[in-house]
This record gives structure tokens, C-alpha cells and sequence, in this order.
């Protein structure tokens, strides 16, 4: 535990002295404000929570600003070779890690939280809906800084690193529009399984580095794709829809609109985030031994 | 205190480190001598836990580098041939970092950090952040992570390379002085360097070990009277040596 205090420490202390942690506090904090501003001041729209709910959109740009850095930095100052030699657990490295991200996470969404008690002064306000919403940014936030920070341990350096987050936190946007666009038929969604599949496979062989391991179950599952798709007309169809809709990871913002916490999307993210911080933990470990 | 077995590394087809055994003792300077890529760095990242071993073993003070990891790196530091350091943290603010890492108590951090610094000689420089301060000054502050704690095996590779020469002579005394109660191996293609500071050196060329002795030892087993040659042709001899073993192999 103090171990991975160690490392949270370290981290916090470098994005602060650094220009990242304020770029990102600094442009969230505008973001939110210029939102409230318009619609609350401005237009006289009476929800903070909506308001705020707009925020995540510059999540996309701004995850990889701090996220993408986490383990490339390292690399670059061979300080990696330091967290490897000292007597620290990958659990405690990446655990520390991860936690002093979301600590710059919380810097605005804290200060943000303050707005609905000022504005309280002044009026009604509907507080479950205000931090309902504010949560669920939050929450969205943490997926997001999981799965930067999991590019980040696998690539080696931050322009690569930068790119991949970016495209990443882009598509993870967009997969809601895609989905919706794309054609359901079974076809298409044949095609589209099979290129997931291909993923899937590309994604084990980053996290293992062996060929086997990942080449033999993505080629089972293009085999019994398939054998599916020959034997039945019908069973696909939808079917890649259904996926990209699981993976539209702005989606389930929509659902705190009203002001509800949205048990499911909780869980959502919060089983995104577990993953993603284990399988950095898992690349971590690898990294060490390769 | 390092017990290394039998120790292998393969990339791919490529054979690093072939069946390397050696001991080093308690408080014993010890030498890594060989060309690029005789896998001298290779050893040391296995030794320090960065690098698995293709097959083989080593222990430090009894614990498996890569079973009982951790216990096996509370013994060690580590000076990498670029010191590891955050560029925009001061010694001051890296060593308090290192230390709690190691695991020291809080109660003694303060106290440990001021003497790694007073030993490394960087206790003036201690508020200055480290991006600023010369390459000699941060091999410094490398060396002074290396030393903190309850550290019993210092391992550094080529501590010396991109230093004045009024530092290497400065570093070579500090290395003598850690000796004194540390366990330290240090690698380098510097024959001088070697011979002038380690009690024992073990030659490696293309992976495998040529030769291990004390200097004296080793021109006295080549050349006969050990006068007679310095280290550099006694280095020269083992891998030529080597290399003629290497050309028989193949006329076979």
C-alpha cells in the first residue's frame, strides 16, 4: 500500500510539474464553463446536469493529453528501467499510476461540483440531476483514462501513443453513430464479425507477444463464423450492430440526462475500467520479463 | 552473494548468453570485461530482474532473481548505463522517491537520502532540478539512487562512459570506497577501468565466459610473466583466442 502510494505521489508530482495536469484541469474547467455559461446563463435553460453532460466530448482529445504519457514517458527517461529494478510490484506501479490520473480527473469535476451549490443561491436547482451527471462524466472518465493508459503501456513512445489514444477515444465516440449506420444485414455482419475477430487476434498478440496463442483462437472463430454463416441465413444478422452498440462508450451518458444513476452504465464502465487496468498490469509484467 | 547457474538468453535465433556460471563474494569488486555485445548488459538485466532468463538461474543473497523477485531486488542497485531519473524532479525530491520505494522507514528517510547524498557528493546541487544539472552530476544522482536503502549489490554498467576525465577519477574513488562494504560488479570495455578498481574480472566474449581470475592472475596464466603484459593485450589474447576457436568450428 505505501509502495503504491510511492508511485501516486510520483506521478501527481510530475503532472504538476509539468504543464499536463493544469492543461487538463485548466481546459475541462472551460469546457464546463463555457457550457454553463451558454446554456444555463445565457439561455436561461435551468439544467446544470445537461449542461455537463457535454463535457465528455473533449474527453477525446484531452484523455490522451495526460493518458498517453503514462508509461511512454518512463520509457523515454529509461526511468522504466528504474520501476523494474526497484523492489515494486507491477500491481503497485500501475495501481499508483492509474490512481494519480484520476486524481487530476477529479481536480475539475470537483470544481465543476461546486457550481450547482453557488448557483443554489440564486435559484432552484435540481441537485440529483446535477450530480448524477457529474458522476457519470466522471465515470466515463475513468474508462477512458483506463483504456489511454493501456495503449500507453504498449506502445513505445508518446507520438505513437498520442495517435493510437486519439483514434481510440475517436472511434469509442463515434461507435454509437457507426452502429446505427451500419447495414444489419447478415452479410455485412459476417464481414464486420470477421474483422473483429482480426482485433481480437491483433489485441492478444499485443498483450502476449505470442503468435500461437493469439493466431489459433481468432482462427477458430472466423472458422465457426463461417460455418454460421453457411449453415444459417439469418442467426447473424444484427449481430455486429449489437457489438458496436457495446462498445458506443459515450452511450450510457445520455441515460443520467434525467437525472437518474443509471445502475447498468455504472457497471459498464466500471467493468471497462477493472479490465483495462488489469491488462495493463498484465503488459507490465511482460514488459519486464521481454 | 550472486550465484549465477548455468544462465542462457536467447533471442530468437540469436544465442546472448550461453550457459554463463559464475560467483561473486561479499564486498568483492567484481569486473564484466568484453567487445559490444559480448552480453555483459544482458547479464546485468537479468541480474536486476529487467530481463528474464532463457533457461538457467541466479540468486542474489539466496533469494531467485526471477522467483523471489522482490526480495531479491530489496538487495540491489542499479546504475544503468543512462541513470534512470526524471528530468523534472530535484535529487532531493527523486532520492526521497527512490527511498520510499525501497521501503525505508519513514522515520529514516531524511537521513538516508542526506547520506546517499553526502557519499555521491551532490548535496550542493540537491535543489537544482536534475534537467539542469551536467551528465557528471546526474550519473551522480544515479549512482546515489543505486546506494540508498539497505542495499547490499551494486550493479552498474559502464559507469564511466561520457565522463571528464577528472570524473572518472572521481567516480573510480567512489566505486573503491563503496566496495568497502558493498558487493559491487561493474562492467565496461575500459581495460584501465577494470584492472585499477575490481579484485576479480571475468571475460566475456560472444556470450560465453573466457576467463575469470584476479588481474594479476590472468597475465600470469597468458603471458607467463605478468610484467610483462598489460590488461589490454591480455584481453586481446582471449579474444583472439576466441575468435580462432570460433574459425576452427567452422573448418569443421
Amino acid at each position: 500500500m505505501r509502495k503504491m502510494i510511492t508511485i501516486y505521489k510520483k506521478d501527481l508530482r510530475l503532472y504538476f510539474s509539468t504543464l499536463s495536469g493544469y492543461i487538463f484541469i485548466a481546459a475541462v474547467l472551460l469546457a464546463g464553463g463555457v457550457y454553463v455559461y451558454v446554456n444555463n446563463f445565457y439561455y436561461g435553460y435551468a439544467s446544470f446536469g445537461e449542461s455537463i453532460n457535454y463535457v465528455p466530448f473533449f474527453f477525446i482529445f484531452l484523455a490522451p493529453v495526460l493518458a498517453a504519457g503514462v508509461f511512454t514517458d518512463e520509457r523515454r527517461q529509461k526511468t522504466e528501467q528504474l520501476l523494474y529494478t526497484l523492489p515494486l510490484t507491477s500491481v503497485q506501479v500501475v495501481l499508483g499510476k492509474y490512481l494519480a490520473l484520476i486524481t487530476v480527473l477529479a481536480v475539475p469535476l470537483g470544481i465543476l461540483g461546486l457550481y450547482p451549490l453557488v448557483m443554489s443561491l440564486y435559484g432552484k436547482v435540481n441537485f440529483a440531476q446535477a450530480y448524477a451527471n457529474l458522476l457519470a462524466v466522471f465515470l466515463l472518465g475513468m474508462a477512458l483514462f483506463a483504456i489511454c493508459m493501456f495503449i500507453s503501456s504498449l506502445a513505445d513512445n508518446l507520438i505513437v501513443s498520442a495517435v493510437l489514444c486519439l483514434a481510440a477515444t475517436f472511434l469509442l465516440y463515434q461507435m454509437n453513430g457507426f452502429a446505427r449506420v451500419f447495414s444489419p444485414s447478415a452479410a455485412r455482419s459476417y464481414l464486420g464479425l470477421v474483422v473483429l475477430a482480426a482485433l481480437y487476434g491483433v489485441f492478444v498478440w499485443c498483450l502476449t507477444r505470442n503468435l500461437s496463442i493469439a493466431a489459433i483462437p481468432t482462427a477458430a472463430l472466423i472458422l465457426v463464423l463461417t460455418l454460421v454463416k453457411r449453415f444459417s441465413r439469418t442467426l447473424l444478422a444484427g449481430k455486429i450492430n449489437l457489438m458496436m452498440n457495446g462498445a458506443a462508450l459515450f452511450k450510457p451518458l445520455e441515460n443520467f440526462k434525467a437525472g437518474i444513476v443509471d445502475l447498468y452504465a455504472v457497471l459498464y464502465y466500471a467493468s471497462i475500467t477493472v479490465l483495462f487496468v488489469l491488462f495493463t498490469m498484465f503488459v507490465f509484467e511482460r514488459r519486464r520479463w521481454n | 552473494m550472486i550465484e549465477v547457474t548455468s544462465l542462457t538468453k536467447r533471442y530468437g535465433t540469436h544465442l546472448a548468453l550461453d550457459h554463463l556460471s559464475f560467483r561473486v563474494e561479499e564486498n568483492e569488486i567484481f569486473g564484466f570485461l568484453g567487445p559490444n555485445g559480448a552480453g555483459k548488459s544482458t547479464t546485468m538485466n537479468i541480474l536486476t530482474g529487467c530481463l528474464a532468463p532463457t533457461e538457467g538461474t541466479a540468486r542474489i543473497g539466496g533469494h531467485d532473481i526471477v522467483e523471489d523477485s522482490v526480495r531479491a531486488r530489496e538487495l540491489i542497485g542499479y546504475l544503468p548505463e543512462l541513470p534512470p531519473v526524471y528530468m523534472d524532479m530535484t535529487p532531493r525530491e527523486y532520492l526521497r522517491f527512490v527511498a520510499e520505494a525501497k521501503g525505508i522507514a519513514r522515520g529514516r528517510l531524511r537521513d538516508e537520502t542526506e547520506r546517499a547524498m553526502e557519499r555521491t557528493r551532490i548535496t550542493d546541487v540537491r535543489d537544482r532540478l536534475i534537467r539542469t544539472l551536467s551528465k557528471g552530476y546526474r550519473q551522480r544522482v544515479g549512482m546515489a539512487q543505486a546506494i540508498l536503502g539497505d542495499t547490499k549489490v551494486i550493479i552498474m554498467d559502464e559507469p564511466t562512459v561520457g565522463l571528464d576525465p577528472i570524473q572518472i577519477i572521481e567516480f573510480r574513488e567512489m566505486i573503491r570506497e563503496l566496495g568497502k562494504d558493498h558487493t559491487v560488479i561493474l562492467s565496461s570495455h575500459i581495460l584501465s577501468e577494470v584492472s585499477e578498481v575490481c579484485g576479480k574480472i571475468m571475460i566475456l566474449v560472444k556470450g560465453r565466459l573466457v576467463a575469470i581470475d584476479t588481474p594479476e592472475n590472468l597475465a600470469r596464466r597468458i603471458g607467463g610473466t605478468e610484467s610483462a603484459l598489460s590488461l589490454e593485450e591480455i584481453f586481446l589474447k582471449y579474444v583472439e583466442k576466441e575468435n580462432e576457436h570460433e574459425e576452427d568450428d567452422h573448418h569443421l
